[in-house]
């Protein structure tokens, strides 16, 4: 016998006390009588109505009676809708195919797709150097604000905080074979041709190129790169090249003031450390820096700028729809643009070894 | 006879082999307001980016003015796309320029028009569709009515002899959707714009159209005038226009 009501707040317990009595009993034959019953909703409707399935695990046959008209046009409407709702995509398949398909997939949807991104925003950086008529005024220098100049306080500040640290860490092994004032020679080949580029990409890339990729899926769930199509403008040439623009002519500025600011913070450790005075650090700097370093440098920046921004706009345009997109795009874009920062780093290091 | 801007033959389109367009054709005369109806998730938007060669090629054809969707090139697609204005549903206005400068962009990019007469045609366009103080705000600090005007005024700043409309009633009053009705019927009237319209709104369909183009599931259920269209036999057509009506279902 089922008392006054059978709602969402009790069906749980319900199902559970049935469960057990089910489990005692040596019946084969139940009855439910539901004329006490005199509320109930969709969770108890369904309760109800998976009753005799339940029941059937335990080999007993359930009858349901005396339930009142309310409570049987409730029952009514909320009855089990017997719907496949099979995912068609859903197939069963071997470890092998699996893998296939998704190496597949990921070639297809992610490596060919960069590519061809590349491709087009190199053809359009290089056409674009000559037209400067689908340009917006002002644009290319919003951008070098935007990503290069804003970015000074917190690059240099990091990267002399990294020198800093560097020298710092290095002193006490300089000390012990009395090889102090290669700290300068540590310090400035360090910065100039590894940390310096290093830092400052990877600072832009968690601000610039996160602000990218969400700037450009909320533009495309927004609808505004169709809008920039069916206006006849090519949604790259608008919005990405201006930002390669701006990118590449701030980043080598920006990587060559970082690396000044981290030497600076390896000489404020040399001096307190080592006692190597500023004026004996910066004598010693013309000796062990080269040219090459610093063209290094430079290059690496100018390559770490392509990426930032490539990266961002990859990932911003293979936004899916919604907030919840723009934010997954948004940190994909920052994790693999600081992985494939790294990864060139380390390629170009090789090269210009 | 009339001639014909769009001629859609044989479409069909699936996503992740869910057919999502089947066998769809039809075709859309000069000075004609057409509007594309259906059920939510039929398959009129997806018409729609098709036509405007927004989505990858799928099996059939697209062609407006004579010329194949399938065959724009980057140079072609420039010149097409002066043919027509959009007008999204959300206006999708870029956030980061002022009205008058989303409205002045096509034009900028396209022509080489001096810098004061620019901004006398948007000025025009902008009176044209009651925002002239709307100038200098930008896309968020308009109403959602405002911003359609906006997105309005921008599809038509090129003179488009054909103008594409996504929904463009949707979440306006009826006094707000009446005034964009009566918009797009000067705009026809007085430009001689072909429009290509999706929407749901059937007080607007009896207000402007004179063509139906019914989906139903992904394929073409009604093709006809709007009076055809009322007396149309296909029940689901029907029900639109009942319930649209103010009838019951």
């Amino acid at each position: 016998m089922l008392n006054n009501k059978l709602t969402i707040s009790n069906t749980a317990e319900f199902l559970h006390d049935l469960d057990n009595l089910f489990r005692k009993t040596k019946e084969t034959n139940l009855t439910i009588d539901l004329a006490k019953l005199n509320e109930i909703d969709s969770a108890g409707s369904l309760a109800i109505h998976q009753l005799p399935e339940i029941a059937a695990k335990y080999h007993i046959s359930i009858k349901i009676e005396n339930a009142d008209e309310k409570i049987k046009r409730k029952m009514e409407l909320f009855r089990p809708v017997a719907v496949n709702f099979t995912n068609p995509r859903e197939k069963k398949e071997g470890l092998f195919m699996v893998l296939g398909e998704k190496t597949s997939h990921f070639f297809t949807e992610y490596v060919i797709s960069f590519l061809y991104l590349v491709s087009d925003i190199l053809y359009w950086s290089i056409k674009d150097l000559f037209s400067r008529k689908h340009r917006r005024k002002g644009e290319v220098i919003n951008q070098a604000i935007s990503i290069g100049v804003n970015a000074l306080p917190i690059v240099m500040a990091m990267a002399f905080i990294i020198g800093l640290v560097l020298a710092l860490q290095s002193s006490f092994q300089l000390r012990n074979f009395g090889a102090n004032v290669y700290i300068v020679d540590l310090t400035v080949i360090a910065m100039m041709a590894e940390m310096g580029p290093l830092i400052t990409a990877i600072m832009v890339a968690g601000r610039s190129g996160s602000s990218i990729a969400a700037e450009i899926a909320t533009m495309k769930v927004t609808a505004e790169t169709d809008a920039l199509q069916t206006m006849g403008l090519n949604p790259i040439r608008f919005v990405v090249i201006p930002k390669i623009y701006g990118s590449l002519i701030t980043l080598p500025f920006l990587t060559i003031l970082a690396c000044m600011a981290g030497i600076i913070g390896g000489a404020v450790a040399a001096n307190f450390y080592l006692d190597i005075t500023p004026e004996i650090f910066f004598n010693r700097m013309p000796l062990v820096l080269y040219q090459k370093d610093i063209l290094t440098g430079i290059f690496k920046s100018l390559c770490f700028a392509f990426i930032i921004v490539i990266t961002g706009t990859f990932f911003g345009f293979k936004v899916k729809e919604g907030a919840e997109g723009v934010g997954k795009s948004t940190t994909s874009a920052v994790v693999a643009a600081i992985a494939l920062v790294i990864i060139a780093d380390l390629v170009l290091g090789i090269l210009f070894y | 006879m009339q001639e014909k801007i769009i001629d859609v033959k044989n479409l069909s389109v699936s996503f992740d082999e869910r057919q999502i367009l089947e066998d769809v054709s039809f075709s859309v005369n000069q000075g004609e307001i057409a509007v594309i109806l259906g059920e939510s998730g039929s398959g009129k938007s997806t018409i729609l980016k098709h036509m405007l060669g927004l989505f990858p090629l799928a099996p059939g054809t697209v062609t407006i003015f004579g010329q194949d969707i399938a065959e724009l090139d980057e140079d072609i697609a420039m010149k097409f796309y002066r043919k027509l204005g959009v007008f999204y549903q959300n206006g999708a206005l870029l956030n980061s320029l002022t009205v008058a400068e989303n409205i002045a962009l096509p034009l900028e990019q396209h022509t080489d028009l001096p810098a004061d007469i620019i901004e006398d045609l948007v000025r025009t366009k902008l009176s044209l569709v009651n925002l002239n103080h709307a100038f200098h705000l930008y896309p968020s600090q308009l109403s959602g009515g405002m911003l359609k005007r906006a997105a309005l005024a921008r599809a038509i700043i090129m003179d488009p002899p054909l103008l594409f409309c996504d929904e463009p009633g949707a979440g306006l009053d009826p006094v707000s959707l009446a005034t964009l009705d009566e918009l797009i019927l000067n705009l026809r009237d007085q430009l001689g714009m072909t429009v290509v319209m999706v929407t749901h709104e059937v007080t607007s369909i009896l207000r402007i159209a004179n063509k139906v183009i019914f989906v139903n599931k992904g394929r073409i259920a009604f093709e006809g005038s709007l009076e055809e269209a009322q007396i149309s036999d296909v029940p689901e057509l029907r029900a639109f226009f009942r319930v649209g009506t103010g009838g019951k279902k």
